[in-house]
């Protein structure tokens, strides 16, 4: 009870409340301009909630990650072009719904599925991670490398069409993790390194400054060729009644608890993302709708059951993907990847012992995630009929303002040092540049974050294994846990490739 | 005639040269590992390097370029001069400081991305643009970093009443400041250049005003983090 109330204050305070408030209504409006995604959201204000305690800096990025995914839906309903992923499935009902004079109510409606959804993962999350994590007590060394090595394979098994691709980026990732200083013999390893010695990369590549140049600077680059191209329509900003029918909602019920169900679940899954489930639930809402001898609408034809299964869902996803994120240090997806990067900066450590060491700070996190939900869906409501004005800032204003706050982000890591300021900005300029090739050519960036986290992980855990071993390989071949490991892990690379296979030979 | 893609060529050639610096850097051991086991900090890399190796050398093999993909030289000239733009801002930060460079960075950028499928104006024009721009956006700047140490000053000195002088209070005034200004620029904009050919310079003037000096706001005054002054040092 203790730890309860110590993570209530560190979130109960006016402080943490304005930033919460600033992050959903950025989240929101981040959400709402296509392009730009919660990821990137994210990777752009991490550079402040370095300045703030934990727990209000951890408050803001949950924030603008559920404002971003809530945000998605209005150019997906009003446009009919979604924010970004997370909303793909909302634009054929939402839409319709414009269409037909009701976006009003679909507006309203994805914002009550979002916070059913993000409510109900949160429930999901403070049931399940101290599970989960207390079940990581087993993990020895070499269970922890080949977790590490399970959360690597399945980000880049199925962040890309190419699975080869998305395994090198991972490979990528932890090869750029592995610059810097030895962690065991403190020996130098990166090339020229009586040249780089001095320098800030001799302690390795920033994170911040990385994950800020492959979300922020890079997307800068590849939206360019979109300038050239016409602009959008005009949008549709007359808005009318904006809450749906409470008895409509109520007869949803099916609807909403399988969406959450698939979204939470899926947001659990490594790697998965929002993208899937939102189709997997619009699917399971057709069935239902189709059982429901007529009293609910089918999917497709711009009713709110459209609108709500994927909006229920990828809310879910939010709270599902902090399940493995928290418990595990593996993230749900990139925005989670980049959001225990920002626990990492802050020196805290996912897994079991942020559970049984700082269990204010975890309690601490669902207080702030609960709220973020709350100012998401006040402040999404508040602002429906002002935020469909947003979506007529062209990309040509927007993308040098996302430039120049890439490269302050990354500039204020240095804090009081101008010089290291500099080289953060030229890191984040580098990767940008790099992400923006690789995404070019499709090559998946979620890989590449997640080799960078893990990598430091893996290579600790797996030479303690090894050593304590007594320097045999096999190690991880004599424990259940790490066969079981081992065994997704294959299976995840092998099961796409001879189904892929299947479907070549079919065809 | 291109007969390989570009991108996986270069990063098997990259993956070599890791493989090659991996293998002479050496095998750096565990500390007080005397008694052996530790397979050491050159393994993991050297697997990788292998693996991007073979991976990246059987895309090359694999893929072949696109011959239709037909590439935009408008499209071509926006990205390699955004690139130029961004190294630049890099490359110059230190010596001509936050606020001028920034000015700069989006002014440029924002006009050049206006000015796309519109009638071209004098190139003096643009330039004549960037001046103003600079030159209104460090005026601005002197005029509430004169407020504000004025304040800090005085709040010290309890002339006036000490929160006055606070550092987050004198923050929230430049921000007074500085919205006041953006406000009058803007409703100008609206009323006074209304099809004007300078709209767009104005408006890239305006948001190169308003971003630059909203993050000098925030991130030195209210988070206190070091800018580079530049030429502005004072």
């Amino acid at each position: 009870m203790d730890a309860f109330m110590q993570g209530l204050d560190m979130v109960l305070n006016m402080s943490t409340m304005l930033w919460c408030t600033f992050g959903s209504i950025l989240g929101i409006i981040l959400g709402a301009l296509p392009g730009l995604t919660a990821t990137m959201g994210i990777a752009l204000v991490m550079p402040i909630s370095f300045q703030l305690p934990a727990a209000t800096g951890i408050g803001m990025l949950l924030a603008v990650y559920c404002g971003a995914v809530c945000g998605a839906s209005i150019p997906a309903i009003l446009l009919g072009i979604p924010g970004n992923p997370n909303a793909i499935a909302t634009v054929e009902d939402g839409h319709l719904m414009t269409k037909k004079g009701l976006a009003g109510q679909a507006l309203g409606g994805a914002v009550v599925a979002s916070f059913i959804g993000g409510m109900g993962s949160l429930v999901c999350l403070i049931f399940f991670s101290p599970l989960i994590a207390k079940l990581t007590l087993a993990f020895g060394p070499a269970e922890k490398t080949t977790l590490a090595l399970v959360g690597l394979v399945i980000i880049a098994s199925v962040s890309g069409k190419n699975i080869l691709k998305g395994l090198l980026m991972g490979a990528f990732g932890m090869a750029l993790a592995f610059l810097g200083t030895d962690p065991f013999s403190g020996q130098l390893r990166i090339p020229f390194s009586s040249f780089f010695a001095h320098t800030p990369l001799s302690k390795g590549l920033d994170l911040t400054a990385t994950l800020i140049g492959l979300y922020g600077v890079s997307q800068v680059f590849a939206e360019i060729v979109n300038l050239t191209k016409q602009q959008a329509a005009p949008v549709s900003t007359k808005i009318e009644k904006i809450f749906p029918p409470f008895k409509k909602v109520r007869q949803m019920w099916k609807i909403i608890l399988s969406s959450l169900g698939i979204g939470t679940v899926i947001g659990a899954i490594p790697g998965t993302g929002a993208s899937i489930a939102v189709f997997m639930a619009r699917n399971a809402a057709q069935g239902i709708c189709a059982s429901s001898k007529g009293k609910l609408e089918q999917p497709g034809t711009g009713c709110l059951e459209g609108v709500f299964a994927p909006e229920v869902a990828n809310n879910a996803v939010t709270g599902g993907a902090l399940i493995p994120a928290l418990a595990l240090g593996i993230p749900g997806d990139a925005a989670t990847a980049v959001l225990i990067g920002a626990l990492m900066i802050k020196g805290v450590t996912p897994g079991f012992q942020l559970f049984q060491q700082n269990m204010p700070l975890v309690y601490g996190i669902f207080i702030a995630m609960f709220f973020a939900n709350i100012m998401m869906a006040v402040y999404q409501l508040a602002g429906v009929r002002i935020y469909p004005k947003v979506l007529k800032i062209s990309q040509k204003i927007l993308l040098p303002v996302v430039l120049i706050l890439s490269y302050i982000g990354s500039y204020a890591v240095a804090g009081q040092s101008i010089s290291s300021g500099i080289y953060y900005m030229g890191i984040a300029l580098v990767m940008g540049f790099v992400g923006y090739v690789l995404k070019k050519d499709g090559y998946p960036i979620a890989p590449i974050v997640l080799g960078l986290i893990l990598g430091g992980m893996f290579e600790e855990n797996f030479r303690r294994a090894v050593k304590l071993a007594g320097g045999s390989y096999f190690t991880f071949f004599t424990k259940p846990i790490c066969w079981i490991f081992i065994l997704i892990a294959v299976a995840v690379v092998v099961v796409p490739i001879v189904k892929n296979r299947k479907n070549g030979a079919n065809a | 005639m291109k007969k390989v893609k570009t991108l996986p060529f270069v990063m098997t050639i990259i993956s070599a040269l890791y493989f090659i610096y991996v293998v002479s850097s050496g095998n750096s051991k565990m500390i007080g590992d005397e008694v052996g086991g530790d397979p050491g900090g050159m393994l993991l890399p050297l697997v990788l390097s292998i693996f991007m190796f073979i991976g990246f050398l059987f895309i090359t093999i694999k893929e072949k370029p696109d011959a239709n993909a037909a590439k935009d030289p408008a499209v071509t000239r926006l990205f390699i001069i955004t690139l130029i733009c961004a190294i630049l801002y890099v490359v110059l930060h230190s010596m001509i400081g936050f606020v001028i460079t920034s000015v700069l960075l989006v002014y440029v950028l924002t006009d050049l991305y206006l000015s796309i499928g519109k009638e071209k104006l004098p190139v003096w024009k643009h330039i004549l643009g960037a001046v103003i721009s600079v030159l209104g956006t460090v005026f601005v700047y002197t005029l509430f970093r004169y407020v504000t140490r004025m304040m800090l000053r005085l709040g010290r000195q309890r002339v006036i009443p000490a929160i006055l002088g606070n550092s987050n209070v004198t923050a929230f005034i430049s921000c007074i400041i500085v919205t006041v200004f953006v406000l009058i620029l803007g409703l100008m904009i609206a009323k006074k250049l209304k099809g004007s050919a300078y709209r767009d310079m104005a408006i890239s003037g305006t948001v190169a005003f308003a971003v630059t000096l909203y993050l000098y706001i925030v991130f030195r005054q209210f988070f206190m983090v070091t800018l580079a002054p530049g030429f502005l040092n004072f």
